[in-house]
């Protein structure tokens, strides 16, 4: 019988086993499904076929012609498509012409507008998990959220009103989505969906395209290089005016007019001022110590510069890359104007444009919108067309607080900081409290070694949106010049010309100085001493109007001689080496009379215009070496190079690879020796070609001084003079390029070295196009940037041209209207862009196609 | 307490009671996949392990009823991704995009296959639910 009862018992225990892990696994499958875990989303709700992640096909069908209810609207608005998908939008006042522009921004971009607030407003970590918890920290330090609140305080008239119109048609697209449920698919794998959005949500966007352009580690990176390399060296290598020649579009006579003067917390993003009205702590805090240690203050960059290294790629500004050339009368087949623009800017799937026409009673604009912002960026309307391209003017600033408790030292006295406070929920984990401190200069973004404050433009209130209507509506120079009066940030030019034929450019913006003898290229005292006592006036920021030579190229390089009477930055902080802007001037003026056709071809135009200047001293260095027979073949190669970064150019790459070489061979046993500690900030440390005073160094001494004590090394042993340097590096590059790609020099083309790519804003594996195969660099006017699989370049090109009154205007950019990786309108612009092809703008007014939305209240 | 649920081992029944015909079957299976897509439709993504539960119960009459629910299961939420294909919407490009967002390889055919999945496991785990605490037969002393 025993055996029996245990045979019974080992089933019954089976049985109570077998009950427990169906109920366990049930449960946790059923609760997985329904409620997630982790990171992990409801896959239940998420992958129901009916209504889950599937329904965001809706989405990526055609665009048909239908009719569909916008609340918002007080009359009916018409919205039509070309079969590419440009937007042509016409309505019977500006209200509901905003109010259409947010509901179809929202329709083809709502997942691309949710991102980019949450980045600016430190909202990631709850869509995206712990990963992206550093960049909401920084996000909620930095302050655009606080600075877009303060800009919402002050916003009045006709940009408030449109500010309220754009926000009120976004939120009846989310309404209308909501009610179907047919959500973009971002949304329902996280089961995080988009809250209303508000005008402060557009003016944050604002101020993320501020941060992207110029918030920079530049004074950081400078503390550190100086306290590895040393002192001098760092202000040789890295000097406020480059070695190299360069081409301002601004050459005088300058204005030297009083600064305008600027509250002492302008930039500080403090809720409501309230640093500036902050009483004084008791007086007898005792004296300050040094609140400029060397080493404190190396550490506190150090440290911020590791936080920055861990922020998704692209947050902050690296690459200087755009163009906008103008160019009239005798210049100009017909006499005319012309205009050409093409920003450099990361290039993403979907783009940060979207192509539109805008049309009401009197307002009438075409070109390129940002999803987000009501009004067009770049483009035309009937009289004027403008582009921009960044300034560059170094305008963030460091400050190395002394602080003791909750209170610093500024002005002769300890002062209380504000504290602002904020929690951070993250999916998948608990929910963050972070503390923010703000001194009069700006919030603390780092505690380590030395409380750092930061003072920068994207945290000076600017009025971009009312400036942007101003430009919209301008018909001529005094209103377009006009308009940008409250511009603050970013500082950009803004290439203009005019039916009328003439040309222009002005750089408004925010251009901070301080008192004399500071050195704004490094962290400052915070007590007060190294403070901003003003900016540059309007009047005196670089401008030009109607330049004797009938041209105008802006690439990003320094604007002004060095006789302009204010500081704006140094070579490292943050000018391009002029390379494009030297290149498209001589090109221009070469092509004279110039047509549509020929800016088209100088916006593809991938000359380097280093090669240029530096191959022949490399070539005559070669002359007299004893070379190898593969390396005579490389110098055959590189005599009958035309200069073009082409595809299929082999010299192109021995070229690029020399120039690496090169400047390793010169600068990197300085860095080994000081011990730079480059992977605190690879862009900003590391020695290679993105380094611009690096490169200006380089073809300087090149070119006029090859005798440089640089070439030396810091041992005494290096290889002395440039000739020799550069001998080594060729030889270097062939032995690199030989071990890498073997075979004949001649098949060692660019294209197998060097590819663009255009990463989804998710950066999803799969939603990205390329890379593929692509000509350029950094150098040439088609500029491709960010390595050698660049991902970022021209975002957008646009010509206009205004012929004996007549307006044609083109462009494209590298992307497609829709955010749906499933609507054919995804990336169907791509091959155009990359073809060098153009298609018309849409024309305010008129249909853009056959397409059209019928939009009623 | 201790026999609670536990029934008294009994002659089984023979195989050919309780068997439905053919046409029985594909009655059965046509009907749940049928459930299965309309509550698919209106959100009820957990209809797959209700069924399941059902089929465990109805397992001990039918032996055959879970491996029919599940199948089942896998045809119900099948039918709205064909309906989304027929209807002209691009069902493979989004299937696509959302492996590509849920950091999976960027194949249609990953989220296919996910979510039929989805279906079949949620029809036998609600089985495996019914079978574990129904009342079980004891074995023969």
């Amino acid at each position: 019988m025993w055996f029996r009862d245990r045979r019974v018992g080992r089933w019954r225990l089976r049985s109570v086993l077998n009950a427990a892990a169906a109920v366990v696994v049930s449960a946790a499958l059923l609760g997985v499904l329904g409620f997630g875990y982790g990171t992990i989303p409801a896959l239940g709700p998420v992958l129901d076929p009916g209504r889950g992640a599937w329904t965001s096909a809706s989405g990526g069908q055609p665009a048909s012609s239908q009719t569909l209810r916008v609340p918002g609207l007080t009359a009916p608005v018409s919205v039509s498509f070309s079969s590419q998908g440009l937007a042509s939008i016409d309505a019977a006042n500006t209200h509901d012409l905003f109010v259409a522009l947010g509901y179809v921004h929202a329709k083809f971009r709502l997942s691309e507008m949710d991102l980019e607030r949450r980045l600016g407003e430190g909202r990631l970590a709850q869509l995206a998990g712990p990963s992206d918890l550093s960049s909401d920290e920084f996000e909620l330090r930095l302050g655009l959220l606080r600075t877009a609140q303060n800009e919402w305080a002050r916003t009045s008239g006709q940009a408030r009103a449109a500010l309220l119109a754009y926000a009120q048609g976004v939120n009846d697209d989310i309404a209308a989505v909501r009610a179907a449920g047919d959500w973009p698919a971002v949304f329902t794998l996280t089961g995080t969906y988009p809250a209303p959005w508000t005008p402060v949500d557009s003016l944050v966007i604002q101020g993320v395209l501020t941060q992207e352009l110029d918030y920079t580690t530049g004074p950081l990176d400078k503390a550190v290089l100086a306290r590895t390399l040393g002192a001098a060296n760092t202000a040789d290598w890295f000097p406020v005016l480059a070695k190299n020649a360069q081409t301002p579009y601004d050459p005088g006579p300058y204005v030297k007019a009083p600064l305008t003067p600027v509250a002492p917390d302008a930039a500080s993003s403090a809720p409501g001022g309230s640093v500036a009205t902050t009483a004084q702590v008791s007086g007898g805090g005792g004296t300050p110590g040094r609140s400029d240690d060397e080493k404190a203050v190396a550490a506190a960059a150090a440290s911020l510069l590791d936080q920055l290294s861990q922020l998704p790629a692209n947050q902050i500004h690296q690459y200087p890359d755009s163009n906008a050339w103008a160019a009239n009368g005798p210049a100009v087949s017909g006499g005319g104007a012309l205009l050409g623009g093409d920003p450099h800017l990361p290039q993403t799937e979907p783009s940060v444009w979207y192509e539109v026409a805008l049309s009401a009673p009197g307002y009438q604009v075409s070109g390129v919108s940002v999803p987000g912002l009501p009004g067009i960026l770049l483009g035309h309307n009937a009289n004027i067309a403008w582009s921009l391209t960044d300034t560059q003017n170094a305008a963030t600033r460091y400050y190395a607080e002394r602080v003791r408790g909750d209170s610093y030292y500024w002005d002769g006295a300890w002062r209380p900081m504000t504290v602002v406070h904020y929690t951070i929920p993250v999916r998948g984990g608990a929910t963050v409290n972070l503390a923010v401190d703000i001194t009069v200069h700006g919030p603390i973004m780092t505690q380590v070694g030395q409380r750092m404050a930061v003072d920068w433009m994207g945290n000076v209130p600017s009025d971009d949106v009312a400036a942007l209507f101003g430009i919209n509506d301008a018909t001529d120079f005094a209103q377009f010049r006009a308009a940008l009066t409250g511009w603050r940030a970013p500082t950009q030019n803004f290439v203009y010309a005019d039916k009328a034929g003439n040309i222009g450019v002005i750089a408004p913006g925010y251009y901070p100085q301080v008192t004399a003898g500071c050195q704004p290229w490094l962290p400052m005292p915070g007590t007060g001493a190294c403070d901003v006592t003003g900016v540059i006036p309007f009047q005196a920021v670089p401008q030009v109007y109607d330049p004797p030579s009938h041209l105008i190229v802006t690439a990003n390089q320094r604007p002004v001689t060095a006789a302009y009477p204010y500081y704006i930055g140094t070579s490292d902080d943050f000018y391009d080496p002029g390379y494009r802007a030297a290149y498209a001037y001589t090109y221009l003026a070469s092509h004279e009379p110039l047509s549509a056709a020929s800016v088209a071809a100088l916006q593809n135009n991938v000359t380097d215009s280093l090669a240029s200047r530096v191959l022949p001293s490399l070539l005559t260095a070669l002359g007299t070496a004893s070379l190898s027979s593969s390396e005579r073949t490389v110098v055959s190669l590189l005599s009958s190079w035309n200069y073009a970064m082409d595809a299929g150019s082999a010299a192109a790459t021995v070229w690029w690879t020399f120039w690496d070489d090169y400047l390793t061979a010169v600068f990197e046993p300085w860095w080994k020796a000081g011990k730079v500690p480059v992977g605190r900030d690879v862009i900003g440390l590391a020695v290679g070609p993105g380094q611009a005073p690096l490169d200006e160094d380089l073809e300087a001494w090149t070119l006029n001084d090859p005798s440089n004590a640089a070439f030396r090394g810091p041992s005494g042993r290096g290889p002395g003079s440039a000739p020799a340097a550069m001998v080594a590096a060729f030889r270097q590059a062939v032995t690199h390029l030989s071990a890498k790609f073997g075979g004949s020099p001649s098949t060692w083309t660019w294209g197998r070295e060097h590819s663009r790519s255009f990463p989804s804003v998710e950066d999803a594996t799969g939603l990205g196009y390329g890379p593929r195969a692509a000509g350029g660099d950094p150098f040439a006017e088609d500029a491709a940037d960010g390595g050698l699989t660049a991902t970022t370049g021209p975002s957008w090109r646009m010509i206009v041209s205004f012929d004996a009154g007549a307006l044609s205007a083109v462009g494209v950019y590298p992307g497609g209207q829709s955010e749906n990786p499933a609507s054919p309108w995804y990336t169907n612009l791509v091959p155009l862009w990359w073809d060098g092809q153009y298609l018309p703008l849409p024309v305010p007014g008129a249909p853009a196609g056959s397409v059209r939305w019928s939009l009623n209240g | 307490m201790a026999d609670q649920g536990v029934v008294s081992a009994e002659p089984r029944p023979s195989p050919a009671r309780g068997v439905p015909r053919p046409l029985g079957w594909a009655a059965a299976f046509v009907v749940l996949a049928a459930i299965v897509a309309a509550t698919a439709w209106a959100g009820a993504w957990f209809v797959p392990f209700i069924v399941g539960v059902a089929a465990g119960v109805a397992s001990l009459r039918w032996r055959r009823m879970v491996v029919l629910a599940v199948f089942a299961c896998v045809a119900g939420w099948a039918v709205p991704l064909w309906v989304l294909a027929l209807r002209g919407l691009p069902a493979g490009a989004t299937a696509r995009a959302i492996a590509s967002l849920a950091g999976l390889p960027p194949y249609a055919t990953v989220t296919i296959v996910a979510t039929l999945l989805l279906a079949a496991l949620q029809a036998l785990a609600g089985a495996w639910l019914t079978r574990a605490l129904l009342p079980q037969r004891r074995p023969a002393p």
